[in-house]
This record gives C-alpha cells, sequence and structure tokens, in this order.
C-alpha cells in the first residue's frame, strides 16, 4: 500500500502552557511492499510516527495519504474500519489482551470481520502457528514470556493479513534466532502481497533487512536512504 | 461484530465489582416490582370492577339509614370484627365471640335487659317505614324499582347447636330482581312470604355451608330472633357487593322481621333509576325525598350512594396507588441509575487499556459503545427480573393492603398481564441505557494511544 506523508507535525499538549513537539514536518513516502526500517535514539519520534501512520492518533498539522485517500480527514469510524482491514500495528509493550487466552487475542482484530466464527478460529490457530505458538494457544499473556507475547503480537498483526504492517521494536525481546524467524515472516508477507512494512527498530540486523532505512532525530527526518 | 465472542465477555464482566453491582441492582429489583405490582394492582382493581358492574349495573342508587337500634350496633360489633377475621372464619372461635358479647353486654346494661330498642331511654328517632316506601315509589317516577330492606345482625343457629352471628337482611322478592341473585336450591322471597309475614328465609351459599355443613338445607328450620326459620332456598355464590357479602347474609320477609323485632324500620333502599344516565340526579332526588319524612333526621345520617359514585371513588383509590407506586419506581430507579453509571464509570477506567487495545485493532466507537452499553443494560436487566419475580410475589399483598387502607373491600387478586412482564423488563432495560449511555461514551470517545498509555 502506497504511503505518503507530507508536511506531518505532532505536538502534545501536556498544560496551557507546556507543549512537547514530538514531529517536526515530516515527509514520507513508502511505495507499495517497501520495506522501512525507522532509526534513530530513544524519544526521537519513532512511535509517534507509527501511531499517525496506523491512524492511532491524529497528526497536528500535515497531510497523510493511504493509497489515494486522505487519511487526515477521516472519520472516527473510516479510521476504526481501516484499521480492522487494511493495518497491522505490532506495538513495543505487546499491548494484548491480559485475560484472554492467546489464540483469541490473535483472532480479535477478526471479530470485526464478517467471516465465520470457525474460519477466524482456524486463521488465528494459522497465525499462532506460524509464529511457533500453536501449542501456547490456550495460554494467557500472564502465563507467557516476554519474547512469547511479542510473537502473539506479531501473529496478531498479521492474521488479517494488512496492507501495511506497522512494527515498533518487533524483535526487541527475541533472542537472535526468534527476532530472525520473525523478521523472515514480515519480509516474507511483504514480499507476497505487497504489504509496505514500517519498523521502527534500534537493532542494527532489521536495519540491515531493510530495503530503505529513516534515521530520526528530535522529531525530525535526518536522512533518507538505502540500508548498509 | 462478533455478538456471540461479545457475550462471553460481558458475562466475565458482570462478575466485576460484584458487590458495589448488586447494591445498585436493587434498586432496580424494587423499582420493577413496584412497576409490575402495580400494574397488576390496577389491572386487577379493574377488573373487580368490571365484575361488579356486571353483578349489578351502574344504574344502582342506595340508601342507609345510619342509625341502629341498640340490639342491631352490638351484634353489628362482633359481626365486623368476625368478618376482620376474614377467611378464617370457619376457625373463629364461638366462645370468643360469646366472650365478646357478655363484655359488651356489661358494658350496655340496656342492651343486655333486651329493652326498648331505644334502649338507654333515649326515644327511638324517625324511621323510614313501609308506608313511606309506598309514597316514594308514587313520588320518584324516575326510579324503577324501589326495594326496602331491613338490616339486622342476630344469633343464629340450629337448635341444639352454638349459635353464630349473622347479617340477617329483611327484604321482599324484588331484592332478587333488583341485585340479579340467583337461588341455587330452592326459592327465594316470594310476595305472598311479605304479605303474611311467613317465618321463612333464604340462606346466602356460605352461610348454608356453615350451618347445614354440606346437608340439604332447604325445608331444615333454623333459630334466630327468638324464634324458628324454615329455610325455603340457598343463593348461588354472589360475592361482595356494595359492601355486603351475599354469601353470608340470610334472607327473610321484612314484614316477619319487623314483627320479630317489634320494631318497624326500613335500615335501607335499593333503588333502580330507569337508565343509567338518571342515577346520580336520582340519588340527590331519593335523599331529598327521605329527608322531607324524617324531618327530625340529621341528614349526614341518612346516606346515599350510587354505583357511578362507587366506580369514581374505585378510580381515585387505583390512581392515589398509582402515584404511589409510580414515585417509589421512580425514586429506587433513580438511585439505582446513578449507582450503575457510577460502576459503569468505574468499569470504563479499569478498562481503559483494554478499549485502548480494541480500537487499535480495529473496534469502532460504535462496537465500543454496544459494549459497554450491553453491560450496563444486562445488569439492569437481571435487577429487572429479580424485580419482576418479587413483583408477583408482592402483588396480591399490595392489593390487599390498597384494599384496607383506601377502599372498603376485601381487596382482589392482582391480573397480570402479559404486556406487564414486557413493559417492567422494559423499564429497567431502559434504566440501563440510560445510566449506561454516559459512561459508554466516554469509552467510545476515548483516542486509541492515550487509552494504550493508561495505566
Ligand atoms: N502522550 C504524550 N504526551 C506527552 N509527550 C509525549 C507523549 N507521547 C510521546 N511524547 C513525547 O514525544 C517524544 C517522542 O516520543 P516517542 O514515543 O515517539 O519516542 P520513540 O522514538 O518511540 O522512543 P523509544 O525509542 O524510546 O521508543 C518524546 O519526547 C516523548 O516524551
Ligand atoms: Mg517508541
Amino acid at each position: 500500500m502506497r504511503v505518503e506523508l507530507s508536511g506531518i507535525g505532532k505536538t502534545y499538549r501536556l498544560s496551557e502552557t507546556v507543549e512537547v513537539p514530538a514531529l517536526r514536518d515530516i515527509d514520507l513516502r513508502v511505495r507499495e511492499g517497501e520495506f522501512v526500517a525507522l532509526v534513530g535514539p530513544s524519544g526521537c519520534g519513532k512511535t509517534t510516527l507509527l501511531s499517525i501512520l496506523g491512524l492511532l492518533t491524529l497528526p497536528s498539522a500535515g497531510s497523510y495519504r493511504l493509497e489515494d485517500r486522505e487519511a487526515a480527514g477521516f472519520s472516527r469510524n473510516e479510521m476504526a474500519r481501516c484499521r480492522a482491514s487494511t493495518i497491522g500495528f505490532i506495538f513495543q509493550a505487546y499491548n494484548l489482551l491480559p485475560r484472554e487466552p492467546a489464540w483469541r487475542n490473535v483472532m480479535f482484530p477478526l471479530t470485526f470481520r464478517a467471516e465465520t466464527r470457525a474460519t477466524r478460529r482456524q486463521r488465528a490457530l494459522e497465525a499462532l502457528e506460524a509464529v511457533g505458538l500453536a501449542h501456547r494457544a490456550n495460554h494467557r499473556p500472564a502465563q507467557m514470556s516476554g519474547g512469547e507475547q511479542q510473537r502473539v503480537a506479531v501473529a496478531r498483526a498479521l492474521v488479517n493479513r494488512p496492507k501495511l504492517l506497522l512494527a515498533d521494536e518487533p524483535t526487541g525481546n527475541l533472542d537472535s534466532r526468534t527476532g530472525r524467524d520473525v523478521l523472515d515472516m514480515i519480509v516474507d508477507l511483504a514480499g507476497r502481497f505487497g504489504t509496505s512494512v514500517i519498523t521502527a527498530t534500534h537493532d542494527p540486523r532489521v536495519a540491515a533487512r531493510a530495503g530503505r532505512v529513516v534515521e530520526m532525530s528530535d522529531g525530525a527526518i535526518v536522512s533518507d536512504g538505502a540500508g548498509t | 461484530m462478533d455478538w456471540l465472542y461479545m457475550g462471553g465477555t460481558l458475562l466475565r464482566e458482570l462478575r466485576t465489582n460484584r458487590v458495589r453491582r448488586i447494591l445498585s441492582i436493587l434498586g432496580v429489583v424494587i423499582g420493577t416490582a413496584a412497576v409490575i405490582s402495580s400494574l397488576a394492582v390496577v389491572e386487577g382493581g379493574r377488573e373487580q370492577l368490571r365484575l361488579h358492574l356486571e353483578k349489578m349495573g351502574i344504574n344502582m342508587v342506595l340508601l342507609e339509614d345510619r342509625y341502629r337500634p341498640e340490639p342491631v350496633r352490638l351484634f353489628q360489633d362482633v359481626y365486623e370484627t368476625e368478618q376482620r377475621q376474614a377467611a378464617a372464619i370457619e376457625d373463629a372461635q364461638p366462645d370468643e365471640i360469646e366472650k365478646k358479647i357478655i363484655l359488651k353486654s356489661r358494658a350496655s346494661p340496656g342492651a343486655a335487659a333486651g329493652q326498648d330498642p331505644s334502649g338507654d331511654g333515649i326515644p327511638m328517632p324517625e324511621v323510614l317505614r313501609m308506608r313511606d316506601v309506598e309514597a316514594l315509589r308514587a313520588r320518584l317516577p324516575e326510579a324503577a324499582l324501589i326495594e326496602p330492606v331491613a338490616m339486622d345482625y342476630a344469633e343464629v343457629g340450629l337448635t341444639g347447636t352454638r349459635p353464630r352471628v349473622a347479617l340477617v337482611e329483611g327484604g321482599t322478592a324484588l331484592g332478587a330482581v333488583i341485585r340479579n341473585l340467583a337461588v341455587r336450591e330452592g326459592r327465594y322471597l316470594i310476595p305472598s312470604d311479605t304479605e303474611r309475614s311467613e317465618q321463612v328465609c333464604v340462606l346466602g351459599s356460605r352461610i348454608a355451608e356453615e350451618i347445614f355443613k354440606g346437608a340439604p338445607a332447604v325445608g331444615r328450620r333454623l333459630s334466630m330472633l327468638g324464634s324458628q326459620w324454615r329455610v325455603v332456598g340457598v343463593l348461588q355464590p354472589k360475592g361482595t357487593m356494595m359492601r355486603f357479602d351475599y354469601d353470608r347474609l340470610i334472607q327473610v320477609p321484612i314484614t316477619s322481621m319487623h314483627e320479630r323485632r317489634g320494631i318497624e324500620m326500613v335500615s335501607a333502599l335499593l333503588v333502580q333509576a330507569r337508565d343509567n344516565d338518571g342515577a346520580l340526579a336520582l340519588r340527590d332526588r331519593l335523599h331529598h325525598e327521605v329527608m322531607a319524612r324524617l324531618r327530625d333526621r340529621d341528614p349526614e345520617e341518612i346516606r346515599v350512594f350510587c354505583q357511578q359514585e362507587l366506580i369514581e371513588q374505585h378510580a381515585t383509590m387505583l390512581r392515589t396507588f398509582r402515584i404511589l407506586t409510580i414515585s417509589v419506581a421512580a425514586f429506587s430507579l433513580l438511585v439505582s441509575g446513578v449507582g450503575i453509571m457510577n460502576i459503569m464509570l468505574v468499569a470504563v477506567r479499569e478498562r481503559t487499556r483494554e478499549i485502548g487495545i480494541w480500537k487499535a485493532v480495529g473496534a469502532t466507537d460504535a462496537d465500543v459503545m454496544a459494549h459497554f452499553l450491553s453491560e450496563s443494560v444486562l445488569t439492569c436487566a437481571i435487577g429487572g427480573t429479580l424485580g419482576i419475580l418479587l413483583g408477583v410475589l408482592l402483588a396480591s399483598e399490595a392489593a390487599g393492603f390498597v384494599a384496607s387502607t383506601v377502599a372498603e373491600t376485601s381487596g382482589w387478586s392482582p391480573v397480570f398481564l402479559p404486556v406487564f412482564f414486557g413493559l417492567s423488563l422494559g423499564t429497567s432495560v431502559a434504566v440501563g441505557l440510560v445510566s449506561g449511555l454516559f459512561p459508554a461514551l466516554v469509552a467510545a470517545r476515548l483516542e486509541p494511544t492515550e487509552a494504550l498509555r493508561h495505566e
């Protein structure tokens, strides 16, 4: 899916007088099937940018085009529908539903789609199997390790075959082997379905796999080029 | 939206904040119980009125002389106490009744000595006599029928058994026509009974049962008012009309009663208007005519009622009851609505992060809203269901309470129409919707990133 940001800014208002500028004048174009790594020091605005891309929050300024549509002008309903059908999001903090078993967590994005229960369940289990957690399907998040939770979150993000996958430190809690597996899955998905992938990372190996590395600093893009 | 799945999670949520949830449900329970019992009691009251009208017609006027000669007053007391002991009448201890009579007799020696009816030496006031009835018939052409009645309370029994106190009514053959009375066995009073002052009587169905214990009554003899009376008929069950229980009434020719008592007094007139619209006018004319004949009497002692008034009185009573229950319902529903809103706000706060996750993976505002609304509606519907059960259990009590405090009837059974269950459950659902609306809106309007950041 094609993504086009121009002049995006985001300012958090903490109070009447205190404002935190998190993003400043971001221009970014991502082609269909492209794999982009966002790098930069902690607090430079990667998560904020991904949230805007994922329609989880609105930018304070600028325009955001998804394919040919202006996403900044979406209604709340359109945003929700778009999140459900075309976007997959992997959070830095996993954000799994604590009281639900893994398979239900993975199935959750599908509950808002018109498919039979059996199909939904089937797809959820397949996605879990793809991240190697079929045997943990009935475990709740608290009963799993951080890495396992991360993989459940990955499975959840992939379960509806998104056109745009946004990942915030997807390998941050994984050992190098599983990290590579997860990364392989993401790359594979991007290749097969034309999914555009944008991932924030501190991990040089992820950056190395990405076709393109965008470096941020202090809320702005400082360099944008092919990965090393 | 997967409703089955959402339903499952809903049931789980209901188990959170359980104590507070139960407390806030209490108001819904009480409120719904008030709603359904009010509906059922009012409907029962209407039904009772309908039956009543079927029995007597709307065109009846009753004139009652409140003056009671001393012996009548004495027994009336006992009789009314006994009546108040309601259904347990069969178990009423004859001994106790006797004791009361003795006590009362001591208190008023005049009565015990069986002196002149005016008892304490005060001369008897002017009362209606049979010739007045004739005169009234001539002067009131708008009255289709005028039936003179003499009321008395007497000890009644078979010779050799303990007597009981019963209400004895002296009347004429017209009495059956005007009140639609039908006999089950034997016959009713006939004109020759009154003409010749025959010592015959017609029994109400229950009193016949009580005295004769199921054995045929017609042809047997009863002792009352100091002599023997032949039973000529037993009425079909009729129930209460104009505050008289016809099933426990003994009817005799009015002339015979006057003879036995030694007082010619017509204590009531049953009058049938020629048409329904004339009843109210007839009531006033009747009172006027009677007062013209009893010049030294206090007009307050000569009471007239008509069915029309009774209906209005009944309607007022039901309205009062409805206002009362509506206030109870409104108050408890309001209080519990606030409680439920509070619980739902707590739930939204506790689950803010989860709401953020739902939204991040695609739940719309409407999905979130529906979830929280269903939760508050379900909470209230549980309370509503309990309230309906409670209301059904309490409705007869409520009917009895209304009857005894506001009306002078013995109460009635509540009537539950199917729509009442829908209405009262609907009320509780409405409380759920209203009190859940604000918290659900709060949840729905959360921004995903803000919600996810919530600890
Ligand atoms: N809700 C918020 N309110 C106020 N300030 C915020 C909020 N969210 C983020 N910020 C600020 O915006 C800036 C960017 O934050 P962001 O989370 O995007 O950084 P990041 O690049 O993802 O960092 P990390 O690598 O540590 O995850 C930070 O200075 C942060 O303090
Ligand atoms: Mg971050």
